[in-house]
């Protein structure tokens, strides 16, 4: 009787023993899985995810200047343009001021349309006058200029083609060299 | 001097470790006592050790020693002292110390706990495991994560301070503190359950033995989770208390592991069932505290947390890995003898109960998981950046939530093992009939929304349900002649409390996301608003000026009574300006004021931004509740067993023959 | 009293369900929206909940396009469309968002089929080996393995007394799954045992099987987006090119390349509006009643999509008025087309037939046309 039992009990073991360690062979797999998923992902920072806008046409900019003139985007038509989200409280649009200032009186033909990101314009006027800014820069009291351009955190720059289409966005400060680069690029690839 | 204290001391813990991991493991291979006395002795190395470099970083920080790099990044001459003995976990290599540290404590008090069966092998084993564990911090405290590098260059005169959100409120000091204690606890029971594994005593001894060590890791981590959401609250200033954030989840997912472990394991104590399943389950808790810390030291998911993404992601992917891959291993060797002879009848009965609830806390901790995670998923696949937040989190949370409100009401009450039905009917009624009173409240107060159509009945469903309980097991003491305050103080009474602190936090959440306003006001000095009715003026603005920060404080009144003051600061040599809100708390609602736009001249409109939270400051009482309930279910008064006060409740009813309980229906 | 409280609260439950207002107000739209989309500088806080200069730029966006009558969709298409699907608080369906939706309802139908299946698995191994020891007992041990039995809710091939002695409560529980689980056991006889068996089958195919479709759908949906968006670039240039053919009179051609366009996005307002008017024009020609209805059908549809569009306004009048004679419905249409100051080229081109309109209804001709 009893040996009949413990050869019963005893397959059954067998059996789910075996059961076990197939689940834990499927769990394990899913974990080298995760595993790898999770390895191969690089730190939010570095990562970047070219805008959306990228090859479209540029989102229309009209709008009132600091100086109180109606502006437009699509009368700088014919010509590169640089539009630039900036703020005069934030810290990183200070340190590209300077290099953009320069490249704006560099005279490459290329010209730079400011708008006012969250700020008051007295004080986006006077950061210009700061660093003796001469270029265009359009107030954006609701902010929905730089909605249609998908700016998150200022500064924030698109290149925009003569023929209006939107080339590059650089995320964070511009500097000076990088600038020459682009555009330079841009007018070898007849854009 | 610190900085070679610190790393002595390190190193010491390190060493101490390794050689308890190393002499125990020979002993307890080789059976030998005298070698797993010798061994476990070296763990106090380990505890000497980490309280070393606990001392010397608390010393450098205290007496801003500026030549330790960490001190010179985390903390400044202006720092309050709170937040100077707080820096020591405001940044990644001192919260690995603390980490070291509050493991090795935990290791420490497991000695003492054992010291009188040495011979023991299962606590020896888990000791063994735990030190592994510890070995692992302290390594990396030797490596990529040093807490004790000096400055390059010469010695800074001025630090430059801790993170500005992390130097505004006082909970920023004992949130993170709780946190680690309840991730670091669930390391005991963790090697607890693989000390079973190998030594093959599968039967119930390691899920007594880590009960209470659960329930206090537990009760901890509830704790950190709600003075986080607290803190969140009261500094981040949108007015809410959980994003769904990738950190805030990955506190969350242990927590839901080790819920659903403190239900499983009665279960096992009382039953014998559910033993793979209980070890899975803390195994997951264990490996998910690591996990979560990957997410959050990685700085591969978005998050307003992510301090530092630094190098430490690799080691400890790594480490989840072979935890993870190793208990796996494990439990497949094991796997027949965790086969309990009993199995789990589909019937009325209280396992059955605690089973639902556990499928109902995997599916919750696997949405979250999910959640959490699939933006990695999608940008690996197509290089895309999503967003997975509060939408696809509530549309599954609701639903589940309100399922497991209803699971908890039902489970206390029925009896284990039988279907006992005039018992169950009995125990059921005052809950079913105060579910019904909330239904009915609830139709003549024109509730909207399906959430709170259901939310608000299970929740009053399952309140009543544990105070039910409680004043059950209370009255029925004083029958047994026993003092009352024993049983006031036992543990079934203790677990009802957290279930009503649960219960009171589900009433929180679902008013505050139903009946929360917000709005904003633009207001010139002396002038009034209302808003939700309540009454602002706004009185005018303030340059506060301390060692620490530069505020500009907007006076505003609420309802007429005294001034608060949102404001915007700027701290030390940070150029970042934070804004601070100011809150009246209340027990019905919340008024919640951030001062969005700060007005351009003294006698210019400010703008205000404005937030009612009904219901929302009993979150943070629930929490002490539960923290108040988990200590009494963990050090109170030992119940009667089950089935013996069950049949006495039979008795009990057979004298009062109960005329309300009907004998069919 | 339980039973009348149970009803209670069952009965209010439902009741509240059916009485709660399903209408949404324009506020209530507006908060769903903004709760849909994040702020644009926080991480995972929606527009709704924040108080940043990006949120407050998202709200009077939203509030704004809410006014002028976009669809919910089109909203957040268009915040899209400048910051990616970031801006979104749930991925989108090209982004995963339909796997994301159902995972968790995969997990749980494995989770069931697991549970079943083991279940099931081993409850019958416990039979058979309860059963082959059976065998050898003495009929005095029946009263002890029913015990045994109980426990392990066993019923398999066991003499009736001992199932119905130890299952007594069991029967009469209140809840009403034991109840029929325990009598479709006894009912099915032989079938009984694998109940579990079936259903943690159907669950793991049917769950294995919703993830492949889901999978599919998706990587459909994936296919036909990249198709999108290369026809969305082009789409402006498609309807422009198709609108140059049909002022040539290739109206054949120009349907062509309008219908692809709408293959592509059925409700691309512009291509319905000029589909529309071509195939009226076509019914015209050809003296087709049918195709002028079609016209009118997908002009009403162009309309409705966008209300703000004055040339499907300005063809759905003319197809009212001259084809229809309905004048006071050709008189709404050109009204919400002159509010919306069409340009003086396009005004030119259509102002007899309005003024006529105006006029065979007996209404002062408006201003902008005199």
């Amino acid at each position: 009787m009893s040996s009949h039992k413990d050869n019963e009990v005893h397959k059954s073991n067998k059996r789910s023993r075996k059961t076990i360690r197939i689940i834990a062979i499927v769990v394990g797999i899913c974990l080298v899985g995760f595993a790898i998923l999770l390895a191969t992902r690089k730190p939010v920072s570095m990562q970047s995810v070219a805008s959306p806008l990228i090859n479209r046409t540029a989102p229309q900019i009209l709008g009132t200047s600091l100086d109180g003139k109606k502006v437009s985007l699509a009368s700088y038509r014919g010509q590169f343009v640089l539009v630039n989200f900036f703020a005069s409280w934030c810290t990183p649009c200070q340190d590209e001021e300077k290099a953009l200032v320069q490249f704006a009186n560099s005279n490459q033909g290329v010209s730079v349309l400011g708008v006012v990101f969250d700020d008051l314009n007295s004080s986006a006027a006077g950061f210009l006058h700061r660093y003796g800014a001469t270029y265009q820069a359009v107030s954006d009291a609701k902010g929905q200029i730089a909605l249609s351009y998908g700016v998150s955190q200022p500064p924030q720059t698109y290149l925009i083609s003569p023929s209006g289409v939107v080339l590059t966005e650089i995320i964070g400060p511009v500097n000076l060299p990088s600038l020459d680069q682009l555009i330079t690029i841009a007018k070898s690839r007849g854009l | 001097m610190n900085g070679v204290l610190g790393q002595t001391g390190v190193l010491l813990a390190f060493l101490g470790s390794l050689a308890t991991v190393v002499v125990l493991g020979y002993g307890l291979m080789a059976h030998k006592p005298s070698l797993i006395r010798h061994g476990r002795g070296y763990s106090l190395v380990l505890l000497a050790g980490a309280l070393l470099a606990t001392v010397a970083m608390e010393r450098a920080l205290l007496t801003h020693d500026f030549s330790l790099a960490y001190v010179a990044a985390n903390n400044s001459r202006e720092t309050p002292l709170l937040f100077t003995i707080t820096g020591m976990w405001s940044a990644l290599q001192g919260s690995i110390l603390l980490w070291g540290v509050v493991l090795s404590v935990y290791i420490g008090t497991l000695l003492f706990r054992t010291r009188r069966r040495p011979s023991d092998e299962l606590p020896s084993w888990a000791i063994l495991i735990a030190s592994l564990v510890a070995a692992f911090f302290f390594a990396l405290m030797l490596g990529p994560a040093n807490p004790f590098v000096h400055v390059t260059g010469a010695i800074p005169a001025d630090g430059t301070g801790p993170n500005p959100l992390l130097q505004d409120n006082p909970l920023v000091a004992i949130h993170p503190l709780f946190l680690y204690l309840g991730f670091v606890g669930f390391t005991v029971p963790f090697a607890f359950a693989l000390a079973s594994l190998i030594t093959n005593r599968l039967d119930e001894d390691w899920v007594t033995e880590t009960r209470r060590w659960t329930l206090i890791a537990w009760g901890f981590l509830t704790v950190g989770i709600v003075l986080g959401a607290w803190w969140s609250y009261q500094v981040l200033g949108w007015g809410g208390y959980w994003a769904w954030d990738p950190v805030e989840n990955a506190a969350l997912l242990p927590w839901l592991a080790g819920t659903a472990y403190l239900h499983s394991s009665i279960a096992q104590q009382r039953r014998g069932i559910m033993r793979i399943w209980n070890i899975s389950l803390v195994v997951s808790a264990f490996s998910l505290t690591i996990l979560g810390t990957f997410f959050t030291r990685s700085g591969i998911l978005q998050s307003v947390h992510s301090f530092s993404d630094s190098s430490l992601g690799p080691f400890l992917l790594v480490f989840f890995f072979v935890a993870v891959g190793a208990s796996l291993a494990l439990i497949a060797w094991r796997g027949d003898g965790l086969r309990s002879e009993r199995v789990i009848v589909p019937s009325v009965s209280r396992e059955s109960a605690f089973f639902v609830n556990n499928v109902l806390f995997s599916v919750f901790a696997f949405v979250v998981l999910l959640g959490t995670t699939f933006p990695l998923l999608v940008e690996a696949v197509n290089g895309a950046q999503v967003t997975v937040g509060a939408p696809f989190f509530n549309s599954f949370i609701g639903p589940l939530g309100i399922a497991i409100l209803f699971f908890m009401a039902v489970a206390p009450l029925l009896p284990w093992q039988k279907t006992n039905r005039a018992l169950v009917q009995k125990r059921l009624l005052w809950p079913a009939m105060a579910a019904a009173v909330a239904v009915v409240v609830e139709i003549v107060a024109r509730v909207h929304s399906p959430g709170q159509i259901f939310a608000y009945p299970m929740a009053v469903f399952a309140g009543a349900a544990a105070l039910r309980q409680a004043v059950f097991h209370t009255i029925y003491s004083r029958r047994r002649k026993d003092g009352v305050a024993k049983f006031l103080f036992s543990r079934t009474n203790g677990a009802m409390l957290v279930h009503l602190g649960v219960v009171l936090i589900a009433l929180a959440l679902v008013s505050s996301a139903a009946y929360g306003q917000r709005g904003s006001l633009v207001l010139k000095p002396g002038q009034s608003a209302v808003f939700d009715g309540h009454t602002f003026t706004y009185h005018g603005v303030q340059t506060v000026v301390t060692p620490a920060k530069t505020s500009l404080e907007a006076l505003i009144s609420v309802d007429g009574s005294a001034s608060f003051a949102p404001e915007v600061s700027q701290f030390g040599n940070n150029t970042e300006v934070v804004g601070t809100p100011a809150i009246r708390p209340g027990l019905i609602d919340d008024v919640y004021l951030t001062l969005d736009l700060p007005p351009k001249s003294s006698s210019g409109p400010a703008t205000f931004g404005v937030v009612i939270q009904p219901l929302v400051s009993w979150i943070w009482i629930s929490g002490g509740l539960m923290a108040v309930g988990t200590a009494i279910a963990a050090f109170g008064t030992k119940d009667v067993s089950p089935l013996e006060s069950v049949e006495e409740e039979l008795e009990v009813r057979k004298d009062e023959s109960d005329p309300e309980v009907p004998v069919n229906t | 009293m339980l039973f009348t409280s149970a009803v209670i609260v069952v009965g209010g439950i439902g009741f509240a369900l059916i009485f709660s207002s399903s209408h949404v107000t324009t506020q209530q739209r507006i908060a769903n929206i903004e709760s849909e989309v994040k702020c644009p500088s926080c991480d995972g806080i929606s527009a709704l909940d924040s108080n940043t200069a990006g949120a407050f730029a998202v709200r009077s966006f939203i509030e704004q396009a809410v006014k002028t009558g976009r669809s919910d969709s089109q909203i957040i298409n268009s915040l899209e469309a400048s910051y990616g699907p970031t801006i979104l608080m749930s991925p989108p369906a090209a982004y995963g968002g339909r796997i994301i939706a159902v995972l968790p309802f995969v997990f749980v139908a494995l989770v069931l089929g697991f549970i079943g299946f083991f279940g099931y698995r081993r409850r019958r191994r416990q039979a058979n080996v309860e059963g082959s020891f059976d065998g050898h007992l003495p009929a005095g041990g029946y009263s002890r393995r029913g015990v045994v039995l109980a426990d392990h809710g066993l019923i398999a091939n066991e003499p009736t007394q001992a199932i119905e002695a130890s299952d007594e409560p069991i029967l009469e529980a209140i809840e009403p799954l034991a109840d029929v689980m325990v009598e479709t056991r006894r009912r099915l006889g032989s079938i009984r045992q694998s109940w579990a068996l079936y259903l943690g089958i159907l669950l793991l195919i049917s769950g294995v099987g919703y993830g492949i479709w889901v999978m599919r759908g998706q990587s459909d949906s994936q296919k036909q987006l990249a198709a999108a968006r290369v026809q969305a670039q082009n789409e402006a240039q498609t309807i422009l090119r198709a609108r140059v053919l049909a002022n040539q009179g290739q109206d054949v051609q120009a349907l062509q390349l309008l219908s692809s366009v709408l293959k592509v996005d059925p409700n691309q307002p512009v291509a319905l509006a000029y589909q529309g008017w071509l195939l009226r024009q076509a019914g015209e020609k050809d003296n087709s009643p049918s195709l002028v209805g079609q016209g009118q059908q997908l002009l009403e549809k162009a309309v409705k999509l966008d209300p703000g569009y004055p040339d499907a306004r300005v063809f759905l009048g003319y197809i009212l008025l001259q084809d229809r004679h309905d004048v006071n419905g050709a008189i709404k249409q050109f009204a919400a087309f002159l509010a919306d100051k069409p340009s003086a080229s396009f005004l030119g081109a259509t102002k007899s037939v309005i003024v006529s309109a105006y006029q065979q209804a007996g209404l002062p001709v408006p201003s902008q046309l005199s």
